[in-house]
């Protein structure tokens, strides 16, 4: 073998050589070469997985949002979404696997409340692909979804669109919730008759109620002060501020019989109470206002009733005393005209009795006032009444009294002094009516009432009298109270005289009504029933019959000054008069007079003698011994019962204080006579 | 027999390089030599399943080495292939006389390598001729 290889010639060797060696490069060249390719290999394998890797990341993300997300390219073609959004709107995944995207559309719509609104807006939105939107879209079943959109870009162009679903439902349901449940408060504090105001536990206004506006005096917004402090006047700030303080302490607090100011500058008075309250998320304090001028005119009336009351004690215990001394003057006036037949100081004495007679009158009032009373009836002429009553309204007024009356007027039985105090009020408050002067027209008739008439009253005979002034009027709204209590509309009226009128009139069995046209006048009403007798003799005629006559009269009054004038007006009678100053002293007159035989032919017994015997007791004590006494109570307390009823309690007739000589005259002349 | 343990027998780095690289990243284990006693001294160490022999190599040639691995009992059944850039016939009778199961020519694909390989170890049967 080695013999062969030196057989072989050189160049062969060489050759050989060669081909070895370019073997061995080659195989060295194709290693590097599969290397090489291996590499590249390695390296498109990293970078698929790498690419996959980042392709599963996105996905991941785009699947673990709350939101359902849709990419479309620029002709409106499916290119991505998530699983959210398929659930969301219930599309099925071969409708989202389809590029046409006009299958996954019908399923949204179908679902939609507003369509074609939603349906303009894509549109919209395709015609304008850099624009981002927001919407809100409502679901037929009540879910409302916020619909994001924004273009996809790559490098500046872009190339579709990125829309995100969010179900903001139950947050857009518990908003609702909130909402309605703070309407329903504002609602609530807004039909509250008492003013609230919410502030922040700085004190700077939150809200306020329409009550709290009204208080305020409904001021305009940009008036409305920023800080609770502003709507109290100077000098209560200072109460507010420990009441703050107290609230922020405790959670509550009272603040009574303060003040707030209204828009024009008016004081109202309030009561308040602040507490801790929550309000839209935040501590809030809550005020309540309640408005307590209703409360307060309450007060003020109850103290101006108690103040009549009073008044009314005060004024029975002066008309006591006041009628004491009336009945002097006037008794001494009466004595005194009977002297002076003629001459220029009769027509004075005559103008004092008329004072006297209108003094009486203001007693009787101030009597009314303080008890009601029951009336004494007599027989009267309605007229006479009118003439007397209505005398003093034509002196020194502007004001005419026009009086009409039939001459077959029917007499009634009624309270003269009460009667003639209706007759009074309704004539001044006429007067009042027409301050530039008019004529007030009197009008007295008779009333025939038939069964089943239109009437508000009984079947029977009535006079009527009708007060009429041209005066302002009343409106309408006053006119269902005038006749109440206190109810006034003058400065200085006590709002008693229409009551007392109407109460007089109500326990005379009769009606008052009111007719009333602003600007035209008044007219009132009254009806009383129609006496069967007629009047024999008129009253007005009364004072020039005097009856004399004869016998022993015992007085007893606790007042010298009309056992006095009573002593004086019975000799004037012609009789002999004997006084007593109390029941005790009367009844020791009346037993001494029986001693000797010379008894008493009547007695004259005041009703009431304070710290003593009075009338009441004495006629027991005198009936004890005489049965048949004759005696006649004699009161300035017209209305006391026992003056209404005395014969009931075995007087045999009652005389009213004061008194002229001529009442007293008749008095004992039908006494007797019996 | 599956083959796991591959010995390469080659002087030239970027070769030896390259098939360890590729063998080893199929999950074969690999030894290397590079030259003749060294390929000796490895085979009788490691035992490999088949032994990537180059001819042209220091100290000992491939011939020479394949003919002392056939001839020791501990080696004799480890399945030669040669490697070899010498592509006489003569020179490929000489390596299949020296007992070698393959005498593959150089320049070659490594898959074709790859796949000579596979080939002996399904067939299993490479002692035997």
């Amino acid at each position: 073998m080695i013999k062969r290889d030196h057989d072989k010639s050189l160049p062969e060797k060489e050759v050989m050589a060669r081909e070895e060696q370019q073997r061995r490069s080659l195989q060295e060249y194709i290693f590097q070469l599969e290397e090489s390719q291996d590499r590249a290999e390695e390296l498109a394998l990293a970078q698929e997985e790498n690419l996959e890797y980042t392709v599963s990341l996105l996905r991941a993300t785009l699947e673990s949002t709350a939101d359902g997300i849709l990419v479309v390219d620029r002709k409106g073609r499916i290119v991505s979404y998530n699983r959210r959004f398929a659930d969301m709107w219930g599309i099925p995944e071969d409708a989202l696997a389809h590029q046409d995207y006009k299958r996954a559309l019908a399923y949204i719509l179908k679902q939609l409340k507003y369509r074609d609104a939603f349906l303009a807006r894509v549109k919209d939105l395709c015609n304008r692909a850099e624009d981002q939107s927001f919407d809100i879209i409502e679901f037929l079943d009540g879910r409302i979804f916020e619909l994001y959109s924004q273009p996809q870009s790559i490098e500046a162009r872009i190339v579709g669109r990125v829309w995100s679903f969010r179900d903001v439902t139950d947050r857009q349901r518990a908003e609702e919730a909130l909402r309605q449940s703070e309407e329903k408060y504002r609602t609530l504090i807004n039909l509250a008759s008492d003013g609230i105001l919410l502030t922040l536990p700085d004190g700077n206004l939150l809200e306020v109620n329409n009550k709290m506006m009204e208080l305020l005096g409904q001021p305009p917004v940009e008036i409305l002060p920023i800080h609770f402090s502003g709507i109290f006047p100077q000098g209560e700030q200072e109460k507010i501020r420990p009441a703050f303080q107290v609230i922020m302490a405790v959670g509550e607090a009272e603040l009574n019989d303060t003040w707030i100011k209204h828009k024009d500058g008016q004081r109202i008075p309030v009561d308040i109470t602040g507490s801790i309250v929550k309000f839209d998320g935040k501590t809030v304090v809550q005020w309540i206002f309640r408005e307590t001028t209703e409360r307060k005119k309450l007060e003020e009336e109850r103290r101006k009733i108690s103040n009549l009351e009073s008044l009314g004690v005060l004024a029975g215990g002066i008309a006591h005393d006041f009628n004491n001394i009336i009945t002097a003057i006037m008794g001494n006036i009466s004595l005194a005209l009977l002297d002076q037949n003629k001459g220029s100081s009769r027509e004075k004495l005559t103008e004092a009795e008329g004072a006297c007679l209108r003094a009486q009158m203001l007693s009787r009032q101030l009597l009314t006032f303080a008890k009601g009373g029951v009336p004494i009836k007599k027989l009267i002429s309605v007229e006479n009444l009118v003439i007397e009553s209505t005398s003093f309204a034509s002196s020194g007024s502007n004001v005419r009294c026009e009086l009409n009356f039939p001459d077959n007027l029917w007499a009634v039985e009624a309270d003269p002094g009460q009667l003639g105090q209706v007759i009074q009020n309704l004539v001044i408050n006429a007067m009042q009516a027409m301050p530039n002067g008019g004529t007030i027209e009197v009008q007295g008739e008779n009333l025939l009432v038939e069964p089943n008439s239109n009437r508000p009253l009984d079947a029977g005979r009535y006079v009527t009298l009708s007060i009429k002034d041209q005066g302002i009027g009343i409106p309408e709204e006053f006119l269902l109270k005038i006749f109440d209590p206190y109810f006034t509309t003058k400065q200085t009226g006590s709002g008693l005289g229409l009551a007392t009128a109407y109460s007089i009139i109500k326990n005379h069995q009769g009606q008052i009504e009111v007719e009333s046209a602003l600007g035209e006048g008044t007219i009132f009403h009254i009806y009383l029933v129609a006496a069967d007798q007629e009047i024999t003799t008129p009253l007005k005629d009364a004072r020039k019959e005097l009856l004399k006559g004869q016998g022993k009269i015992l007085i007893m009054d606790d007042d010298v000054m009309v056992r006095d004038v009573l002593r004086k007006m019975l000799q004037n009678l012609g009789y002999e008069a004997l006084c007593a100053e109390n029941g005790e002293e009367a009844i020791k007159l009346y037993l001494e007079a029986l001693e000797v035989n010379q008894p008493f032919t009547a007695a004259i017994l005041d009703l009431t003698v304070p710290g003593g015997m009075g009338g009441k007791e004495a006629i027991n004590e005198l009936l004890k011994i005489n049965p048949k006494v004759k005696a006649i109570v004699s009161s300035g307390y017209s209305e006391d019962p026992i003056m209404a009823e005395f014969m009931a309690y075995g007087f045999s007739g009652a005389i009213e204080k004061p008194y002229r000589v001529s009442e007293v005259s008749k008095i004992l002349n039908t006494l007797t006579d019996k | 027999m599956a083959i796991k343990k591959i010995l390469i027998v080659d002087d030239e780095e970027p070769i030896y390089t390259y098939l360890q690289k590729k063998l080893t990243k199929l999950g074969f284990h690999v030894s290397v030599a590079t030259d003749g006693e060294g390929a000796l001294k490895q085979a009788l160490n490691n035992l490999p399943d088949v032994i990537l022999l180059d001819v042209k190599l220091p100290k000992l040639n491939g011939i020479e080495a394949c003919k002392r691995l056939k001839a020791d009992g501990r080696t004799r059944d480890i399945p030669v292939l040669f490697l070899s850039a010498k592509t006489q016939a003569k020179e490929i009778e000489e390596g299949l006389q020296a007992g070698a199961h393959k005498y593959l020519c150089k320049p070659i694909s490594f898959p074709d390598i790859l796949k000579e390989i596979t080939a002996l170890g399904e067939s299993g049967e490479s002692r035997l001729d």
